[in-house]
This record gives C-alpha cells, structure tokens and sequence, in this order.
C-alpha cells in the first residue's frame, strides 16, 4: 500500500474516531419524558393533537393520587440525649452571696494590688448560676478551651459592625442587654434569659417596657457599666446610620415609627415603643443584635463628640493589637494575625455559682485560626481542638469513627432536625425578568401545580442517602423545621417521591415532548410557546451538599423531561444574583428562621421587600393569595404575647406554607457538637445551633475541667491589662 | 510535491544514507520507523488508543448502565471478583457476590459485605440493557456482565448509585473530545497565526506578536471564574462544553504561534522559498504549500503535548465546579465529588477515576515526547 493511501485511511479513521466521540459525548438525548407521550403524527391536525393531549392530561390526572402522604416520624439516633429543661428559676438569679470566691492566682494579684478584692469587682447582686441548672455541679477553678476559627479578626468595635473572627470569639468576649442561646433549656417560657438585664417589665398599655440593669457591674478595666452604656449604645451606635451596627435601627421601627430609649436612672432605662406589646424585640436585645460598647472609650472617639475623628476611624478605634474593654466571660489578650488568639479570664467578669466562686471557672481559651471551618473538625479529629460544630454530613461519619476510638478525647452529640436544604423558585415577577420566557418562567413557578411536581419529582430519601448513608438525613416537606419547638407533624402536606403524580401535573400545566428530544416543550399559550422548559438551577460552590441535590435534580427531573441547568456559584456571586433577581432557581442551606421563628418572625413569609425568594424590585410585588396569608400570620406572630397562640398560628403557618409548597424542603438532618469529654456542665442534648450557636449556648462561664484532666496553659497567671490615660 | 520538502528541508545528500532507499520512503515512514523504536512511546500511544475506545465504546465494557441512577445504591464500594467462594472451592469461572449493607451501630458507618447467598457468575458477551453503537446502531451486547439481579460494579458507585467504571469510561468521551478539538482549533490558529507573522516580518509581525503577547498575558483562572458567572442561565452543559474548547483553544494557540513564526523566518530565506517567489508563486500557496507542511512535525508535537494540558486544566476546572456539569460527565467532574473527608475517609473508590487522568497524560506525553524524538528523522541520533 503506498504512503499516500495509508495516510488516506489513517486521516479517515481519525476522523471517524473524532466524530464517534462527539456522537457519542453529545448524544444524551436517550431518555423519555414520563410525562410526554409519543408524538402526535405529524399528518394529524394540530387542533386535534392538542384536544388529545388535553384528554391525556386530564385522564393522567383522574387515575394519579395527588394527595400528599403523611410526614414520616423521625428515626431514632444514638447519641442524643433530651434536653433538660428547667424553669428560670432553676437555672439562674440575680442575688447577693455571704462570701465571694476567686482562683488562687487572682487573689496573689489582689495582694499585690494588681486588682482590688472579689467583692470589689463583682455587682451588688451578681448573676448567679444555681447548682441545680448544672449538669455536673459546682466546679473548680483552671483549664483551657482550645478552639478554631476560621474567620479574620477585623477588631474589637463589634458595635461598628467589626468582626473578632466569629466561631465563639464574640460570644467569649461580649455581652447583651439579654441572652438567647439557653432559651432551649427553659421550660417555663421561651423568652431570652436576663443577662446584664436583669429583669424587665411591661407596662399595662404595653408600649413601654423598663428594665434593669445589674448595679455594680464592671468593665473588663474596671470601669462601671452604667446605663450610659447603654445610652451610647443605643444613640450613637443602633441609631447613628453612619455606623454598621449588627441590627440597625430599622429593626425598631413598627408602623413607621421609630422606638424610643429613656434613661430613668443609673441602672434603670425604658424602651418606648409605637406600638403595644412588640414581645419580638426582645430578641433584638440579644447577642449579635444589640451590642453594649463601652462608652467611656468609644465616646471620645465618636465623630458626633470628636471632630477630629471620622466614621472610618471610629470603626477602627479597638484594633485587633489592643486588649479590648469587654463585658464578657474572657478577654483577648493576645492576637497573632492569622495564627492565634488568646484570651484569659476577665476578672470583673459579674456572674458568679451559689457557692460564691467568681466565674468562669476556665481561665483561658485559645483560638486556632485557619482558612476554612472544616479546618475546626480536622483539628478536633486530631486533637489540637476541643469542640468542633458538625455541621457539613460528609464529615459525620469520620468524626463518629474517630469519637468512637479509644483515645479519642472527645464525644458526638446529636441535636435536633434543624438543618434542612431547600430548593427555591424565584416568585418575583419582575424582579430580574428580562424577556418574555422568564416571564413565563415566573409565571410557570408562581403556579401551585408546577411546585407540587417538582415537590413530587425529588427521591428525598434517595438524596438524603447519596448524601450521607445512615438515620443522619430525611426527607423533608419545607415549611418549619421538624426540630422545632413549634413542628407539629399533623400539619405538614408532604408531596413526596411520586414521578407519575409530577408527570401528570407537568402534562396538565400543557407540557408535552412536542420534537420528540426526550424534553417537555412549553405549551402554545404560554409566553415561551414551543421551546423547551429549560430551568437554571443555582448550588452553592461553598456548601458541597447543594451541589448533590442539584446534581440529583438534574437526573430526577430530567427523567420527566424538565432539563435542568445547574451551576455552582460562590458566595459573593449568589448575592448579587439574588439581590438582582436574576436567578430561577435555587438550592439553599435554610436558616434557623424555620427553626426558632419567633426569634426572626420577619423572615418567615414576604413581609420585608428583600424578601429571600420573593424580592421586590422597581414595581410592587403581586403576592399570591397564600402568601399573603402567610404574612398575615407572621406578622400576628410576631407580637402575640401567648405561647398557645402562637404555637396555633405556627400550626397555621404550616399547613399554609406545606399545602402550597411555598419553597421546596429536601432533606432535614441534625447538627452534631463533638466536644472534649473533660467538659463538665456542658447542659445535655445542648443544640449547636438552636437560637444561637454552641458558645452562646453552653454558658462558657460555668464549664470547668477536673484539675487531673486540665492541660497546660498558654499564658498562666495572665489578666487583662490596659494602659492608663 | 513531497520530494521538493524533502529535498529542500535538509542537505540529505551530505549524509551517509543509502539514497536508493531513501527514495521510496517517505516522510511519514521515516517517523513510523523512528517511533516504533520508541518503546515509551509506542507504550503510550498503547494507552491514548486504549481510553479512546473505552471511551467510544464505554456502554459495551459497561456491564451497568452509567447513566442508569438509583440514589438508594449510592457509595456501593467495588465489586470483589472472585474464583474461590466462601466455602473455600476454587471456581474456574469467575464470580461475585452481591453486596448487602448494614450500619455500624455506633459510628453509623456503612458496612458493605458480601453476601454468599447472592451469587453470580461472570459472563462475557452477554446481552442486557440496550445501547446504540457510535449513538446510531442499538444492541444489548456488552463485554461481560452477571445474570439479572445481580449488581457488578467495578469502581463501585458514585453519590447517585451509577456506576462508577461506565462513567469513568464515558467520562472519556468529554475530556478527550473537549482536549482534541481544543487543541486543534488551537493549532490552526496558532500554526496560521504564527506562518503569517513569520512569511510577512514587518509591521505585520510586531503587530501581531504584540497580539500574542497581549493573549498569552490574559490571567486565565479570573477569566474562567468571571465566565462562571456570566454563562447564560439557559445554556445547557453541551453549550458550555463548546464554549469551554472555544476558550481553550484561543488561549492557548499562543505558543504555538511564536514557536512556528521562529521555524518560519528560518524557513524565509532557504532557497526553496526564494525559488518559489521567483517562480511566481502567490503568498497563499507559498504559506499553504511549503511552509505549512514543513512545519507540520514541529505542530504534530505540540498537538500531542498540549492536549494533556487541556486534560488537566479541563479536570482542574471541573473540580472547582465551573466546568463540566450534569448530566455531561468529564474525569474532572467525577473528581469533584472526591473532595471531602469522607471520600478520604470512607468512599476512597471515588476518587478512583484519577487513574484515567494520569493515564491520558502519561500516555500523550510518551507519546509526545516519541513524536518530537521521531519528527526529525534526518536528525543524526
């Protein structure tokens, strides 16, 4: 054979081993909608294929069982404990001790007169932990907390909006007016506990509300904490608009009118609202919402009573380098960028146990920092942590496999069904609508049927088990979250798994394979007549388990004929999307709104504008009858005062929100703590994220470690040290 | 025409080289014979061939269907062939045992064990599920596979319960394609680029080097992180497959382009070009006709060197998720789900399509490096 010839055939065989790859890598098309029928014959009058295919959706639709199934109970885990719960009463008051306690190296100090006597520091009538409300008793004094956060520490100005690097560094550091993490120990209500307000009252007509603060508390320098604090907390900082504050003043105003703050005396102040009994407002008196600055510093340093200082510079007025002046349990003394951070007690700290000892029992917590948050449970699997929040299920099982090791130094606790992903329809109408098919598009998400059959497209169980196999995940039906105190079962309309019911309902929306390429085509009435129903579908590049549903949505719809595009974005990506609306739909990580709804009533249904699924942009939003009547329910909620009736609205608010399938739930798991087995009075089945996270939870001050089992300090014998004007 | 190449492209007669039977041999023959001397490279051309036909044929070596998902299969680990059952008796015909699960009571980890009561014996050429030779000709033959009911998982199973060998196969089909097309729009761009700036010189030539320098300056990560986010949301993964060898390809034809402009000014002055200009002959047949094939050896190079690139970049991107998606599959995408603990930890088998990254790119590179040794094959070794 000549060379030209060989070359001839060596040419066509690689051209044809070019074209049988393309062939093959682009010929995906096999799959048959269930929904689609075969192709009406082409010789048969358009009119007629129509009136056929109606007959076919309406027959599908009389022989298919679209009524919901009955939400499943949950399977039982090993590894979790019921919560203790405990009357107020039980678990802390507010009194004045015969004698006050202090660790041994804090009195070496007093005698040296570093700090002035116990009783000198601590309240009038401090904060006192009852024994009864401790797991493990009264404890002793030392030991470390080693911890990971993966977070920059911007600075101490968290009133500002500044961040000291998250994953308990706040919560170790600050303090509120009240507290939320312990509601889930209460049994006698689930109002936030008294933290530096010690008690609170209503007044008959309930527009104001007066409360007290602890007398005699200190600053981490000593300094008094007085109603000026608060004052400046509330003016200068929530009120101020120039200033990033966690919760602005938005957050206090009702009926367009903003809330008012009076000062009575030292330690006595009184909110004045618009409106009567806006019991909700409490919880904007907690953590992370209404932080106490420290006036006696930040006030000379305010533009409005400096006008040698900007906004800019204000917010940088407690650097990173500089011990903060700090209300809470520990003080950071140390920071090294990037790498570390210390903090030791603060020996003003105002909470004390009934056997009189200052707490907290712990005299330091270190913080690791890292890039990344699972960088928290790999330290915790290799030792060089003591508390890790599980809270991504791929590294469930390794963490179980190593708690159950001998060696191990830590446990697994399971708390309750509070971690659920959901996949969202943008309901907007406009917002982010440029042409005529994601009009329609909008249109097609806006009805009923076409939710219920992505509802009843999704194998819940199958995609909870490709996520993590075991009794870790479930199917779950949207609405709240079954580990909520509110879930009531009887109330949840579950469309699950049932692709006959979705194909029926995709045929009786008018979607058929009209080209016959294995997808649905849109029906000739609808703006988008003809094309294919192709939806975009958004995942999380940060959160691997919204790829997973995506990846199965793509596979359980395209089964029906809906072709999914799905495309993983970041973080930074998704929030402009959603603030532009441009997005179809969505897989979610949902927040604890579904879980503890009192606590952000708000976010429950449309009520703001920027409302996650259901934005408003340049037009009015045109609400769906449901979901007005969601909004409706929320905001009563919002300030019913009676527990019963909330918990009757919540039912409500369900059955609504489930019925409709107002956003789609996937799966619902647990979020696990692994926590050093030498903690004592870590509160059993204590949630990681409940209404706050695992530090704001535990009450860090009343943690102790046996003196066998304490390990070595960092900086022993360290307090917080500032230099005097 | 190919005497004038030969003769024009080195002064072979200075050499000791039986000229009678250089005459009958020609270019691609002297290659042949110089690269089948190559064992590495004949080894990894081996290789190349062998992905490329388990990749068009991958439903035949595929005794599951890859696309078949069941999420209630999911994380199955590899099936164990076997010739000795559990009694203990050698079987001369291989076998398995299906898997059943159960959950370790305190850690929740899934226990896989083989289950003695479910066995199966291995059959070759069997028929079950239908597939379509080259997407055109249906039949249900498949290289092996086991009676019905029982579950043959080389790989074991990824996430949605497919199995993990079929798509790892299939998987080919995307990453090569995606790499072979890339790299060819890439070639002719660069090769035409890179004749024209070189045959032309000038104004012409620092322009367009400028042009080069300019493309191959483009930071390549941000550009595909912006596209990420700008792809039209009613593009499907074909679309983005395209756009991915489109964007490949033209930013990586730069090197290429200085490379042949480099043979090409050398190529300018040699006689044989001067005798063609002399002779009349216009611009695009001197370009098409002899600079072009008397650079195409140097190209061929390229072409086998730079398509493992495009593997790896493509396997990179994937993994980062801004690549391939569902349902497309490319080896880079199957990595993606292999970046968690407890793929590390418990599901190791997922990460085992790592394998037919490193064969591709061991495989073109043996085969690349063959090439470049055999291109020259005037070269005194």
């Amino acid at each position: 054979m000549s060379s030209s010839k060989k070359r001839t055939i060596f040419f066509i065989l690689s051209l044809l081993i070019v074209t049988a790859m393309l062939v093959n890598a682009c010929g995906g098309g096999e799959s048959e909608p269930a929904a689609a029928e075969a192709p009406a014959e082409e010789e048969a009058a358009p009119a007629a294929a129509e009136a056929d295919a109606e007959e076919d959706a309406e027959e599908a639709m009389a022989e298919v069982d679209l009524s919901p199934t009955e939400y499943p109970e949950p399977q039982l885990i090993v590894g979790s404990r019921e919560v203790e719960k405990l009357p107020l009463d039980q678990i802390l008051t507010y009194k004045a001790l015969d004698s006050y306690n202090e660790p041994e190296w804090v009195s070496e100090l007093v005698a040296e007169g570093v700090l002035p006597p116990v009783e000198e520091r601590l309240p009038v009538e401090p904060r006192v932990i009852l024994e009864s409300g401790m797991s493990d008793g009264i404890g002793v004094y030392g030991g470390v907390w080693r911890d990971f956060s993966a977070c920059p520490t911007e600075g101490y100005n968290r009133g500002a909006g500044q961040s000291a690097g998250w994953f308990g560094i706040e919560a170790a550091a600050y303090a509120s007016l009240l507290k939320s993490g312990p509601i889930y120990r209460r049994s006698d209500s689930l109002e936030p506990l008294p933290y530096l307000a010690k008690s609170w009252e209503w007044s008959e007509d309930g527009y104001e509300l007066t409360m007290s603060i602890l007398e005699g508390a200190k600053w981490s320098d000593g300094h008094p904490f007085t109603t000026e604090d608060v004052l400046f907390s509330w003016e200068d900082m929530i009120v101020d608009p120039n200033v990033q504050s966690p919760k602005g003043a938005s957050a206090w105003i009702f009926e367009d009118q903003m809330t008012q703050l009076e000062v009575i005396d030292d330690y006595t102040f009184k909110f004045v609202f618009p409106v009567a009994f806006p019991v909700q407002s409490l919880f904007q008196m907690d953590e992370g919402d209404f932080h106490i600055s420290p006036a006696h510093i930040l006030k000379p340093l305010h533009p409005k009573y400096n006008s040698e200082m900007d906004y800019v510079d204000f917010e940088a007025a407690m650097p990173p380098d500089k011990t903060p002046v700090v209300l809470g349990e520990f003080v950071p003394v140390e920071y090294i960028t990037d790498e570390l951070m210390i903090l030791r007690r603060n020996p003003y700290y105002w909470g004390v146990d009934e056997a009189g000892n200052q707490l907290p029992y712990l005299d330091e917590v270190v913080f690791e920092k890292g890039p990344s948050g699972v960088g928290r449970t790999l330290s915790t699997l290799a030792g060089s942590a003591d508390h890790s929040n599980l809270e991504n299920p791929s590294t469930f099982i390794e963490t179980l496999k190593r708690a159950e090791e001998d060696d191990a130094h830590f446990y697994v606790e399971w708390g309750p069904e509070t971690l659920g992903f959901s996949i969202k329809l943008n309901l907007s109408t406009t917002l982010g609508v440029k042409d005529d098919r994601d009009a329609a598009v909008r249109e097609l998400f806006r009805d009923t049927r076409f939710r219920k059959a992505v509802s009843f497209a999704l194998d819940r169980e199958g995609i909870s088990q490709s996520i993590l196999r075991g009794p870790f995940l479930r199917g779950w039906a949207g609405g709240l979250f079954p580990g909520s105190s509110y879930f009531d079962r009887n109330t949840v309309a579950y469309y699950n798994h049932n692709p006959e019911a979705s194909a029926a309902l995709l045929a009786d929306l008018g979607f058929e394979d009209t080209d016959g390429d294995g997808i649905l085509n849109w029906p000739a009435d609808r703006l988008a007549s003809g094309e294919n129903l192709v939806l975009a579908l958004v995942t999380s590049e940060d959160a691997e388990e919204t790829q997973t549903v995506g990846d199965a949505a793509v596979t359980l719809l395209g089964d029906l004929g809906v072709q999914i595009n799905v495309r993983p974005l970041n973080s930074a990506a998704r929030r402009e999307m959603n603030e532009a609306g441009e997005w179809e739909m969505r897989v979610d990580r949902d927040s604890q709104t579904f879980a503890v709804p009192f606590t952000r009533c708000r976010e429950l249904a449309p009520i703001e504008r920027e409302f996650s699924f259901h934005r408003e942009g340049s037009e009015p939003r045109e609400l769906l009858d449901f979901e007005q009547e969601l909004v409706d329910i929320a905001l009563a909620f919002c300030i019913e005062p009676n527990t019963d009736i909330r918990r009757d609205l919540m039912a409500e608010y369900n059955r609504i929100s489930t019925e409709n399938v107002h956003f789609i739930g996937v799966f619902v798991g647990r979020y696990g703590l692994a926590a050093a087995k030498r903690f004592k009075n870590v509160p059993a089945g204590m949630p990681v994220f409940m209404y706050n996270w695992t530090w704001e939870n535990v009450m860090p001050e009343q943690v102790w470690v046996a003196p066998e089992e304490q390990i070595e300090q960092l900086r022993p014998g360290v307090i917080p040290t500032y230099e005097s004007e | 025409m190919a005497s004038s190449q030969n003769g024009a492209s080195a002064d072979t007669t200075l050499q000791s080289v039986d000229l009678e039977e250089e005459q009958h041999e020609s270019y691609f023959q002297l290659v042949w014979q110089r690269f089948r001397k190559s064992r590495p490279a004949i080894a990894g051309g081996l290789m190349v061939l062998s992905l490329i036909i388990l990749a068009i044929f991958a439903e035949f070596f595929a005794p599951v269907d890859p696309t078949d998902a069941n999420l209630q299969d999911s994380f199955i680990p590899p099936t164990r062939i076997r010739l000795i059952d559990a009694e203990g008796n050698f079987h001369l015909r291989p076998f398995i045992y299906n898997q059943v699960v159960t959950i370790d009571p305190k850690t929740f980890e899934p226990l896989w064990e083989d289950d003695p009561e479910q066995r199966y014996d291995i059959q070759f050429m069997v028929k079950s599920w239908e597939w379509k030779i080259l997407g055109l000709f249906p039949t249900r033959y498949h290289l092996f596979g086991v009676g019905e009911g029982g579950k043959i998982h080389l790989l074991g199973t990824e996430k949605q319960g497919r199995d993990l060998w079929g798509r790892a196969c299939a998987a080919g089909r995307i990453s090569l394609s995606l790499s072979l097309f890339a790299t060819i729009v890439s070639i002719v761009v660069g090769a035409v680029v890179g004749i024209v700036s070189g045959y032309y010189g000038g104004v012409i030539d620092n322009v367009i080097q400028r042009f080069v320098e300019f493309v191959a300056s483009f930071p390549q990560l941000p550009l595909w992180l912006a596209l990420a986010a700008i792809i039209p949301r009613t593009w499907d993964s074909l679309q983005v497959f395209i756009i991915m060898v489109i964007i490949f390809s033209l930013l990586s034809w730069t090197l290429l382009a200085r490379e042949v402009r480099g043979k090409v000014l050398a190529f300018r002055e040699t006689d044989f070009i001067l005798a063609a200009k002399e002779m009349g002959a216009s611009d695009a047949r001197i370009i098409f006709l002899h600079l072009f094939p008397n650079s195409i050896s140097h190209i061929i190079v390229v072409l086998t060197l730079t398509i493992p690139q495009i593997i790896l970049a493509e396997a990179f991107l994937s993994f980062l998720g801004i690549g391939i998606q569902e349902p497309l599959v490319s080896w880079g995408f199957l990595m993606r789900d292999a970046q968690n603990l407890q793929t590390l930890g418990t599901h190791t088998w997922i990460m085992t399509p790592v394998v037919f990254i490193i064969v591709a790119v061991l495989g073109f590179n043996f085969l690349g490096d063959g090439l470049r040794d055999a291109a020259d094959p005037y070269s005194i070794v």
